[in-house]
């Protein structure tokens, strides 16, 4: 009857969506190196969904579309911790898990029992030889990532760079799995070694989406009243005398 | 929608995890030998609504799908090992290790502890002991005559006892190291354990390599930093509130949809 309460509907439905992505930044904004999501909303029309000759679909529009992970980078902090590392410009942290390597910009890194460099879930951090022991007392890492134990060099963090078309899925766990391998030509950021880099969430983005969510959500709300209303006096008005 | 409200929950939940830590860190910024905690933190699971690559109507892909995440987890709590400052007191059994290494003290159940806090005392058999009375391990005794105790920073205890010019060594002050000393269980009065993941405590003597050295006259205080501390109480109230805000929204957005029927 209305194809427009429908398309209300859909506009409240993609509402709850950026509530979801919204609180998921706010939650994670104390989680160093979490990368926020920014969520795309891409209105795909009918003529693009319907095709020739079948019937209209009960929700036309098709929204959010997608949802992208933000990597620009988080505001860094120091914190003296020699297995704090940050990296200074575009770049990941490669770490072996079960299923296979994947990226992370969390450098609160640990050690476990043997020495062996792990992150806080235990999953080593690679460099060009591999996971690492480092089992010393005094562990330097430079700006290139060069890891020094004890005066003896140990390895090169692996850092991984990727093309700008690369497309990155979260795994949970700070953990990024990416859709190409990274790319070896390009420039490696600076290692800063005792900094952590925070969560890149933006406290006044993410409240301004909120409000936003919020208030469309009610309009849409006022649509399907205004819908109702109509169907209403459709209902019992029209033919009383 | 449900989901937000949960998702939110999550967050509160860290920053009050984080408020335990901070002020557990602020009430022992005056104890002896203390380390102070920080917690991680790290993003919880995500739901894949759509798979990235999936096929939308003519032939036409999503580039990348729709991922919403479930909120934040602590990832670890852990001791930060950095040193902390030197209080000079003059005390000769104060002591303090400058460099890495841990006191071993035989604790109340018979095994042995591992401590920063260097503050010793004489129990009534001349025992150097902490300050509950665990002695340090080797045992060391100093005769109840002895004029002056002096430690050197090998560890090397000597006294000097009336009517004598040579000072007299009493024993040795043994101390250990971890691999991996973020790893340590805190058993409460400045005590460690290890656990499997500190890797066993290897003993040596103070000055070896990897192994710092011991200063006698002073105590090392709390490396926890005051400024830092009160920074990270306001961050973590912060974003407890805009956290909260969140539930709020999801709530009154609820709300909106239970009001759709009239």
């Amino acid at each position: 009857m209305f194809s427009g309460v429908y398309h209300a509907a859909a506009g409240m439905r993609v509402r709850e969506h950026l509530l979801d992505l919204t609180a998921n930044n706010l939650a994670n904004g104390a989680a160093s190196g979490y990368r926020r999501d920014i969520p795309c909303f891409e209105i795909i029309v009918p003529s693009r969904v319907q095709t020739a000759g079948a019937q209209p679909a009960s929700l036309p529009y098709e929204l959010v579309a997608r949802t992208a992970v933000d990597l620009s980078p988080g505001p860094i902090r120091q914190t003296d911790n020699p297995l704090d590392l940050a990296l200074d410009g575009p770049g990941f942290f490669a770490v072996q898990t079960p299923n296979g390597i994947l990226y992370t910009r969390a450098g609160c890194f640990t050690r476990d029992a043997n020495g062996q460099l792990i992150t806080q879930d235990g999953y080593p951090v690679l460099t060009d030889k591999g996971p690492v022991v480092i089992a010393g007392t005094s562990v330097r890492v430079d700006e290139n990532g060069n890891i020094t134990v004890d005066g003896t060099a140990v390895g090169k963090l692996l850092i991984a760079v990727f093309r700008p078309t690369a497309q990155f899925t979260k795994v949970g766990a700070g953990l990024l799995s990416a859709s190409e391998q990274p790319d070896t030509n390009q420039n490696a950021p600076r290692v800063l070694q005792g900094f952590l880099e925070e969560s890149n969430t933006n406290v006044i983005t993410e409240m301004v989406n909120l409000i936003r969510a919020q208030r469309a959500y009610e309009a849409g709300h006022k649509v399907i009243q205004a819908f109702d209303d109509v169907l209403q006096r459709a209902s019992s008005d029209i033919g009383r005398v | 929608m449900i989901r937000a409200l949960y998702t939110a929950a999550t967050g509160m939940m860290a920053q009050q995890l984080n408020l335990d830590v901070v002020s557990n860190n602020l009430a022992n910024v005056n104890t002896a030998g203390f380390k102070r905690s920080r917690s991680d933190f790290q993003d919880l699971l995500y739901q894949t609504v759509r798979e990235a690559g999936t096929a939308v109507a003519t032939g036409a892909q999503v580039p990348s799908g729709i991922q919403v995440g479930l909120g934040t987890r602590a990832a670890s709590v852990q001791k930060l090992f950095t040193q902390g400052d030197f209080q000079h007191t003059e005390n000769p059994l104060d002591l303090v290790i400058e460099g890495p290494g841990f006191f071993t003290v035989l604790a109340a159940d018979g095994r042995p502890a591992y401590t920063r806090d260097g503050s010793f005392k004489l129990d009534s058999q001349g025992r150097i002991v902490t300050s509950d009375g665990f002695p340090i391990q080797p045992e060391i005794v100093i005769p109840q005559e002895a004029t002056s105790i002096s430690v050197g920073a090998d560890g090397t205890v000597t006294v000097t006892m009336p009517g004598q010019d040579e000072p007299q060594e009493v024993g040795k002050i043994e101390i250990v190291r971890f691999v991996n000393p973020s790893g340590l269980a805190a058993i409460g009065r400045n005590l460690f354990r290890p656990t499997a993941a500190s890797g066993e405590a290897v003993s040596g003597t103070p000055g070896m390599a990897g192994f710092g050295t011991i200063g006698q006259g002073f105590i090392e205080m709390s490396n926890v930093k005051v400024v830092e501390e009160m920074v990270n109480l306001i961050t973590a109230q912060r974003a407890y509130e805009i956290n909260s805000k969140t539930i709020q929204a999801a709530d009154e957005m609820l709300n909106i949809a239970s009001n759709l029927r009239r």
